[in-house]
């Protein structure tokens, strides 16, 4: 049984067709990323799976249950941050996970939770005074208390600094193995390639890749991209020969090559460096991401 | 059990807001001590002295006559029986009384008996009217021992004072029917700030809907609240009460059970109010004004300051259309005249009826975000 499983979801706010018919299965104890720019509908699909929106037409089971005729039940099962984190004023770390703990049948223990979400230092300080990695944090120690099954997490880093960002991904590697099903909604590249097991690629309320991450990059962008310097420099023709270079730009010096199989022109820069008795310096091989891929079938970037 | 959890950091949110301390308690206190002091008593004191003549000689009507040429005492005379009754209604700050024969007793070098009977309601007054009384017939006393003393005669005391106490005093003073006014006041504003601003603001930051998100109860979360705005409502008023017993000296005559009651319900009845106003305004900004332009102008139309019975007729008429007035009645006849639940079960049905259909409503239009 999957996690969780869409058939046709649909959401319209007027015109605007913010969820487009979405069917996609979640796996058990999967990390499942929703990748795409601002407004493309990850948060409304997500909260519609958490019972917090009404869809207009489709349907929604999480871990087997119709989460339209059973929304309590769906609740007590599943844990979620909201993209907007705020907890109640003038409350203490500590006592908001008591507080939360308090509205859920099944809790882990608050000490636990403090552990996992790396606030046992911050237990006794207000939230107000808390940091924006430590409000995340917060947040996330939050859709953790009733020991959900399925775990949503939206845009947990936005915001964040790479440290901050960094701990969290800790946060979310550690429920890996937990039998926790994850789904995060992000729009950082790394963030989905990092975390993520596999990652459905929205634009304009519909999905437009899924996959793993790997399997995306591997079936949209064939081409990689070596960057490299020669001293002295030599003509843009010589290195356009190379094997497997379908692309050359050349920038006194410095080129950027785009090819199909990058390893053997990798060699062949090399060895071309060495015949013509120039230095071959600041040899990069950058290799395709999902920015690439969203690049590749949207034709814009993910973040503009 | 979520709801007692709840209950109990509501009230800990709460009062860890210093401004809240202040509007809960400092506020209403200075509020009634303005009050209490601006308009309890009247600038310079007018005494009412009550005089009955038994005795209609020479010397007696002298003593009227010195009495009634003192500015600050106005003389009523009348019969022992109906000035008595009006020192029972606490319209005399004291009786005299001249008993029959002191004249004579007085001319023949005798001492002359007068009864003084000093209104205690108001320790302060009392002491004042005792004092004045006193020196008045004393200085009279006085008078005639010289007098009689260069005739050559025994200059021995003239007149005696018996001073009689009178306890049981019908006292109805603007204190008594400020207190529980303020008291309503307070409850009202507790009900309608006290939460219409919160459940707006915490729809406006987004915490309701994480709530939602929890399976959690609207009515647990809503009760947990309720419940905290009563308590804090109860508080109030045992801390106003204490207050007014210990600065305005007002006697409270009720059974403490029924004001229990009656600000309980006053609470409830106010916070389904404040509800409303949250499910039916857009921010809590637009929650907050709201609350205000319902608040205040029913703070001064309800006859919770002063008795309707001294305002326009118009003005009675609107006071009787506002909830705060049946709960400003409800409170002082509870308080002050001892009243019992039957006495004011229209105040209670008139409460009871609002609070339902207040609730009714925003329950209908409550939105989560």
């Amino acid at each position: 049984m999957p996690a969780i499983s869409i058939r046709d979801l649909k959401k319209h706010y007027g015109d605007v067709k913010a969820v487009d018919g979405i069917t996609l299965e979640v796996e058990e104890r999967e990390i499942f990323g929703i990748l795409g720019p601002n407004g493309a509908g990850k948060t409304t699909t997500l909260e519609m799976v958490e019972t917090l929106r009404e869809p207009d037409s489709g349907e929604i089971e999480v871990l087997g249950i119709d989460t339209r005729a059973e929304p309590r039940a769906i609740k007590e099962l599943i844990g979620v941050q909201l993209q907007t984190t705020v907890f109640f004023d003038n409350l203490k770390v500590r006592e908001t996970i008591d507080l939360f703990s308090s509205f859920y049948p099944r809790t882990l223990d608050l000490d636990e939770l403090l552990d996992i979400a790396a606030l046992a230092d911050k237990a006794g300080a207000m939230v107000s005074d808390l940091s924006g990695g430590q409000h995340k944090r917060l947040s996330i120690a939050l859709a953790l208390v009733n020991d959900p099954r399925v775990v949503f997490l939206d845009e947990p880093t936005t915001g964040l600094d790479p440290q901050a960002r960094r701990r969290i991904w800790e946060i979310v590697e550690g429920l890996r193995g937990q039998d926790k099903t994850v789904v995060i909604t992000t729009h950082y590249i790394e963030e989905a390639e990092y975390l993520c097991d596999r990652v459905a690629v929205m634009d304009h309320g519909k999905i437009i890749a899924l996959g793993t991450p790997y399997q995306l990059i591997d079936e949209h962008v064939s081409d990689s991209i070596i960057t490299f310097r020669l001293d002295p420099p030599v003509e843009e023709e010589i290195v356009r020969r190379l094997h497997g270079v379908v692309g050359v730009q050349a920038d006194d010096g410095d080129y950027r090559v785009t090819t199909a199989v990058p390893q053997e022109t990798l060699i062949g820069i090399v060895a071309m460096a060495h015949e013509q008795g120039v230095r071959a310096d600041d040899i990069n091989m950058k290799r395709a991401t999902l920015e690439d891929v969203f690049l590749k079938i949207t034709g814009r970037r993910i973040r503009e | 059990m979520n709801y007692s959890k709840m209950f109990l950091y509501e009230m800990k949110m709460t009062y860890r807001e210093r401004e809240v301390i202040f509007w809960m308690l400092i506020f209403p206190i200075a509020l009634m001590l303005i009050l209490g002091f601006v308009f309890g008593s009247s600038g310079d004191i007018k005494l009412t002295i009550g005089v009955v003549d038994l005795d209609g000689s020479a010397v007696s009507r002298a003593i009227v006559e010195a009495l009634e040429s003192i500015d600050a005492i106005e003389v009523k005379t009348g019969s022992e029986d109906t000035e008595r009754a009006e020192l029972k209604d606490d319209n005399r700050n004291a009786l005299i009384v001249i008993g029959e024969g002191f004249g004579s007793e007085v001319v023949q070098g005798g001492t002359g008996e007068i009864t003084m009977i000093v209104n205690r309601s108001d320790v302060t007054t009392a002491q004042i009217t005792e004092s004045t009384v006193r020196g008045i017939i004393e200085e009279i006393g006085r008078e005639m021992a010289k007098a009689k003393a260069k005739e050559g005669a025994d200059a021995g005391e003239t007149i005696a004072i018996n001073v009689e106490e009178e306890q049981d005093i019908e006292d109805f003073e603007y204190v008594d029917f400020m207190v529980p006014g303020v008291l309503a006041i307070v409850i009202m504003f507790g009900g309608i700030m006290g939460f219409s601003e919160e459940v707006a603001v915490r729809r406006e930051k987004g915490i309701l809907r994480r709530v939602k998100v929890s399976p959690i109860s609207l009515p647990t979360f809503l009760a947990a609240g309720m419940t905290m705005v009563v308590i804090t409502a109860l508080i109030q008023a045992v801390i106003l009460l204490l207050v007014g017993s210990l600065v305005f000296k007002i006697k409270i005559n009720g059974n403490y059970f029924y004001m229990a009651l009656v600000v309980i319900l006053g609470a409830l009845s106010f916070v389904a109010l404040g509800f409303m106003i949250s499910s039916l305004t857009k921010n809590s900004k637009s929650a907050m004004l709201a609350g205000n332009a319902v608040a205040m102008p029913m703070m001064f139309l309800s006859g919770v300051f002063f008795s309707i019975a001294w305002v326009p007729a118009a003005i009675a008429v609107i006071a009787r259309m506002l909830p705060l007035y049946y709960l400003g009645d409800a409170l002082r006849e509870v308080m002050i005249n001892s009243a019992s639940l039957a006495d004011i079960w229209i105040d209670l049905v008139v409460l009871i009826g609002f609070g339902l259909i207040c609730f009714g409503v925003a329950v209908k239009f409550f939105r989560w975000e």
